[in-house]
């Protein structure tokens, strides 16, 4: 009698179904110390994407202080999308030293008076009580869709002839 | 931060500031993931 080693391979399609995205704006603030001892305060808001899956991200950038002046010199913003799952070790751009950053999509001076941003672009306006920036950031070419995954089962037997 | 999860992320340099401020905010992309 001898022994044959026979597998069997299974795959199974599975299908996720995304959780539904956010249909509200999300906001979060910060504050930083200047050096005159006032503090910079920020809020960040992402609004909803009007598109599934988002191709463009629409943002807001309040920046807030007494000392703030209304066209400030040599403030550069820049905006990027990042994630810190399975890239870590990849140094990033934006201060964080265990992810990886798609680049951000503006670096470089505001100039005041644009009131209304062009797609990939960001525009800066004085609303009163201090500056908000506004863009949208464009997701690129490297990021791909995911519609689903797989899961493959393998099965080993042993037969006795 | 799970999978599908990203930040939005936004950094101000600015002569005045003692030190870049960041800001982030996390979305949820299920759509979207890197290409290997």
């Amino acid at each position: 009698m001898g022994l044959a080693d026979s597998r069997l391979s299974i795959e199974i399609p599975v299908y996720l179904s995304p959780p539904p995205s956010s249909k509200s704006p999300l906001v979060t603030t910060a504050s930083k110390p200047l050096t005159n001892g006032t503090n910079l305060e920020a809020k960040f808001t992402v609004l909803p994407s009007p598109s599934t899956p988002p191709q463009r991200i629409p943002f807001q950038l309040s920046l807030n202080s007494p000392s703030i002046p209304s066209s400030p010199t040599d403030l550069k913003i820049s905006v990027g999308l990042c994630r810190h799952t399975w890239t870590k070790g990849i140094d990033t751009s934006l201060g964080s030293p265990d992810g990886h950053d798609f680049p951000g999509i503006v670096v470089g001076s505001l100039t005041p008076g644009i009131s209304r941003p062009q797609p990939g672009n960001i525009g800066l306006r004085d609303d009163g009580k201090g500056m908000v920036v506004e863009g949208e950031y464009e997701i690129g070419e490297g990021m791909t869709s995911v519609r689903g995954c797989g899961l493959r089962v393998n099965v080993s037997a042993l037969l006795h002839h | 931060m799970t999978d599908g999860q990203w930040s939005l992320q936004a950094q101000v340099r600015w002569k005045e500031l003692t030190a870049p401020l960041v800001i982030s905010q996390t979305i949820h992309l299920p759509h979207y993931t890197f290409q290997s």
